[in-house]
């Protein structure tokens, strides 16, 4: 790394400076040894050895001094990138609530979207009865528009057929009309001979006249005869009495054929006049209906036309109305669809939400654990700069559980741990902590532990880490029960640990 | 029939019991609405209205002449003579053929209506009208049943001239 060559080279040069005594001793020194033959040899060699030692002591000395400035240096680096991730924490938590504030944002929306689909379903539920209602009433005038248009074509029948009787009435009016005027000719007749009959009775009176002025002669003779001619003029006045009486008898035939004439002809006068007004009256009454008929016959044409359009538009409204059903149905199908995507999208949005919570809260424990790192590191390297490395190690261990009890090397990897096993008994609350973020946060623990092990070289604190972070077994059981009570986890929002848990107090 | 005929001869019989009676028969006809009567001795016969030839400058109660087998026989309308109004309408109009010896006048009448008998007793007087107009060609009026019959005496009817157109028809 360009960042530690500086360093390395430094530490590089201290190790040679240490190890260029300590292996020139070592040379002298394994020389000594070998070549310990006798006892001068030995004596030689413990010379040899009590000039060699001094090497030895040197460069190991010089070795460890170089280390502990090393990592002095290296622990000085680490607390300020410590110091930049705890910033970024900071920034983190608040990032972590505002993502909380949007998720909760979007969840009550999402709320609201699926009240208002919800809803919208209803309606349109209740859109598809009144559509399915239309559609029936539709078919049905359809099928009374189809009736209507049947009977108003047997009335356009009916109508025709009575124009046609009207005809037929007309028709046998004029009938009765040449056949009364033809009965007005054969009475006419009967006059005729009535007539005659009478002009025979004027050459009767003709004939009585004349009989009359007979006997009026024949007792002018007698009365010339005298005595003689007085029998006869007996006789001619009684044929004189007689041709009277024909007379009047003829006369009073004369009288009462003329009667007969006249009442036969003012009765033939009568039928004729008032049969033919009667006719007259029942040729206009058959006009007027045959007329009344006719306009009957236009209306009812134009009735079983309308009544036609009727039925024409009655099934475009039908199969428009069914169109309509279909559609709705598709609408109401794509809202129901809409929903469940909508619940899902809730759902999707609680997940969210949780998830959101815990990315907060896992904020607030990394920016607590960076912050007791941090405080750790700071202690250590403020008794680093008074002591030499080696002791500042040592001092940091021991030092820390001096000054504070909670953050002792010892307590703090059962602090993590316990804060895990509580996280573990309260997830089952509030929290869900899934498998793969679960074993992130044991390598965030892991981490922590080997800095600690790291700047205090206790192996046995990161054994115990490892021993307490929670198993596998407990992932699964948080799991499950945090799959059991993920309802609560929009409504226990305040089951997160608040600022103000005792377990924030101490960091 | 029989019945008549009984009854004629019945009359016949009374003619020949009562010839001694002063009776009179008479012809009598009608002019307009009233009924008059001439002696039937004064009648030669009755006829129709026959066919007349009219005579100019005549008077204008002369119709003309007429043919009586073969006999020119001068026909007047007694109505016109007579200033009466004729009937409206008869069809009994005739002609009285009277003998005024030596000429024959043919007179229209409106109808010829029967002959009678009357007894001399049964006839009354002319009556007095004051006035200038002599009623000289009524002989009596004879009373009937219910009206009055003028008896009328022809030849006193006419006048001068009358007689002048008869004599030169004659």
């Amino acid at each position: 790394m360009p960042r530690l060559s500086l360093s390395v080279k430094l530490i590089l040069s201290f190790v040679c400076l240490g190890l260029v005594p300590s292996a020139v001793g070592w040379y002298f020194l394994s020389n000594g040894i070998h070549s310990i033959e006798s006892l001068d040899q030995l004596k030689s060699f413990q010379q040899t050895f009590s000039q060699s030692k001094w090497y030895l002591i040197g460069g190991v000395v010089i070795f460890f001094g170089a280390a502990s400035y090393y990592i002095r240096n290296q622990v000085t680096k680490v607390v300020g990138d410590l110091r930049q991730v705890r910033q970024l924490s900071a920034q983190f938590v608040s990032s972590g609530d505002d993502i909380k504030q949007a998720a909760d944002v979007g969840l009550s929306v999402t709320n609201q979207q699926a009240s208002f689909i919800q809803e919208t379903v209803a309606t349109l539920n209740e859109i598809t009865a009144m559509v399915n209602r239309s559609v029936e009433y539709a078919s049905k005038s359809t099928e009374r528009a189809e009736g209507t248009h049947r009977i108003a074509s047997e009335g356009k029948g009916v109508v025709t057929q009575m124009t046609s009787a009207m005809d037929e009435i007309n028709l046998s009016n004029n009938d009765i009309m040449t056949q009364i005027n033809k009965s007005n000719q054969e009475i006419s007749k009967i006059v005729d001979v009535i007539h005659e009959i009478s002009s025979k009775t004027t050459v009767i009176n003709d004939i009585v006249f004349q009989t009359k002025l007979l006997s009026f002669n024949a007792s002018v003779e007698a009365a010339r005869a005298g005595e003689h001619g007085k029998g006869f003029a007996v006789v001619a006045e009684e044929i004189g009495n007689l041709a009277a009486m024909s007379g009047q008898a003829a006369t009073e035939i004369s009288a009462m054929l003329a009667d007969s004439s006249h009442q036969v002809e003012a009765v033939v006068k009568d039928t004729s006049s008032s049969i033919g007004r009667l006719i007259e009256v029942g040729k206009s009454k058959v006009e007027s209906g045959v007329e009344i008929a006719n306009r009957c016959e236009q209306v009812f044409d134009e009735v079983v036309a309308n009544v036609g359009e009727v039925t024409t538009m009655m099934s475009e409204i039908s199969a428009g109305s069914r169109e309509q059903a279909d559609g709705v149905s598709n609408i109401t199908q794509a809202m129901t669809e809409l929903d469940s995507a909508t619940h899902e999208n809730s759902d999707a949005a609680n997940r969210s939400m949780e998830a959101a919570h815990q990315v907060a809260q896992r904020a607030k424990s990394l920016e607590s654990l960076v912050g007791r790192v941090l405080a750790r590191l700071t202690a250590a390297e403020k008794v680093g700069s008074v002591d030499d490395g080696f002791a500042v190690d040592e001092g940091v261990v021991s030092d820390d559980s001096h000054h504070s009890p909670s953050t002792s090397s010892e307590s703090q990897p059962f602090h993590v741990s316990e804060h895990h096993s509580g996280w573990d008994d309260e997830g089952t609350a509030d929290n869900v902590i899934p498998m793969h973020e679960a074993k992130e946060d044991f390598e965030e623990h892991e981490f922590e532990s080997k800095v600690e092990a790291e700047s205090s070289a206790g192996a046995e604190s990161t054994f115990e880490l490892k021993q307490e972070t929670p198993s596998a077994d407990a992932f699964d059981e948080s799991e499950d029960m945090a799959s059991e009570d993920k309802v609560a986890v929009g409504s226990d929002l305040g089951a997160v640990p608040a600022e103000s848990d005792p377990r924030f107090e101490d960091i | 029939m029989s019945d008549d005929i009984t009854a004629v001869n019945n009359s016949i019989q009374q003619e020949h019991e009562g010839a001694h009676l002063s009776e009179e028969r008479f012809l009598e006809f009608s002019l307009g609405e009233e009924n008059y009567a001439i002696p039937l001795l004064k009648v030669k016969e009755v006829i129709a209205v026959p066919k007349t030839t009219p005579i100019p400058n005549t008077p204008a109660h002369f119709n003309g002449i007429m043919n009586l087998r073969g006999q020119v026989i001068s026909v007047m309308d007694l109505r016109k003579k007579l200033n009466i109004k004729p009937q409206e309408q008869s069809e009994e109009t005739a002609v009285i053929i009277l003998d005024l010896s030596p000429v024959f006048l043919g007179c229209v009448v409106d109808s010829v209506n029967k002959v009678l008998s009357i007894a001399k007793s049964q006839i009354s007087e002319p009556p007095e009208i004051e006035g200038h107009l002599k009623i000289k060609y009524i002989d009596g009026v004879y009373r009937a049943e219910s009206k009055m019959i003028v008896l009328l005496d022809i030849a006193k009817a006419l006048d001068i001239a009358d007689l002048e157109i008869l004599k030169k028809s004659a």
